[in-house]
């Protein structure tokens, strides 16, 4: 098979792979809940799209995701402002959280910028290693 | 996912292995690249987070292994596709050894929603590790420096007879 025809086939089968993911993924996320509140009322979610403790209260505390400060009610042993959590909750209509079960996910900061070194190390090896050939649209050892 | 440094070390030795030596740093990038391709956007755009379900699966690498394989030239083609589909795997391997509190990785998408994983530790768990591993692919490196001098010092003595 002609490699444009490869080029193109596997791109249109990865998109179609994200489209699919995104229209067809059955959880149920904190936005749809705010979204539809009385038609969730009562499910149990996960949260963990960077989510961190906004504050601590004293029934509870509060997350902030995307943008949006959410009450939670449940214990707040270990919890500090800032740490990022994954959180199993009932959510209850119209924008409140009974905690199920939580994770924190204490040293995520220093993961993220821990994890950009090896990136740079690869990705210069390999600029200096290949280079692109715009004229043949190919990679070639330089 | 553990960071990205236990999973370039947990790839490390084997890209010495003399079949990916020639190759030894597409291998180092495969292993990065399911985390490459999705957690940019989920942690600089978590509202789009949606669109990257599908990108950290196996079937979802595998066709940008194909893919990326496809822009490298002919003559290096089929060891490069090699090379990235290896990395890859031995990503996805070390990932079934983590546990998660939501749901974990579903490796069967798109054919099921289902998740399961090992569950050994927590992905921020391998962070504590990151000196040791740095530090034994240093001494590593200056031993294989050493032996590659050598080796070189050998044979230029040999011809020199």
């Amino acid at each position: 098979m002609n490699r444009w025809i490869r080029i193109l086939l596997y791109a249109a089968a990865l998109s179609a792979l994200i489209w699919y993911g995104h229209a067809y993924n059955p959880a149920i996320t904190l936005p749809m809940c705010l979204a539809q509140p009385q038609r969730y009322d009562g499910s149990v979610i996960e949260i963990g799209t960077e989510v961190t403790v906004r504050e601590i209260l004293p029934d509870g505390f509060t997350i902030h995701q995307m943008g949006r400060v959410i009450p939670v009610q449940g214990p707040t042993v270990g919890l500090r402002e800032g740490d990022f959590v994954v959180l199993s909750a009932v959510f209850h209509a119209p924008d409140r959280l009974q905690l199920k079960d939580i994770y924190v996910a204490r040293g995520r900061r220093r993961k993220i910028v821990v994890s950009i070194f090896p990136v740079i190390v690869v990705l210069y090896v390999l600029i200096r290693t290949y280079r692109f050939d715009v004229r043949r649209f190919i990679i070639v050892e330089r | 996912m553990p960071e990205l440094v236990t999973h370039a070390f947990s790839a490390y030795f084997l890209g010495y292995h003399r079949w990916f030596r020639p190759v030894r740093w597409i291998f180092y990038f495969a292993v990065l690249l399911p985390d490459l391709l999705s957690r940019p956007l989920y942690i600089l755009r978590p509202q789009w987070v949606g669109y990257t379900v599908a990108v950290h699966t196996p079937i979802f690498a595998f066709g940008v292994c194909l893919l990326l394989a496809e822009l490298f030239a002919a003559s290096i083609r089929n060891r490069v596709r090699w090379a990235l589909l290896s990395g890859c795997a031995l990503h996805f391997l070390l990932d079934l050894f983590q546990r998660h509190l939501e749901s974990g990785y579903i490796w069967l998408f798109p054919f099921s929603w289902e998740s399961f994983e090992i569950g050994l530790f927590w992905p921020e768990a391998p962070l504590r590790l990151v000196p040791i591993w740095i530090g034994l692919m240093i001494l590593f490196e200056l031993i294989w420096w050493q032996r590659q001098k050598r080796l070189e010092s050998g044979q230029v003595g040999m011809g020199g007879q």
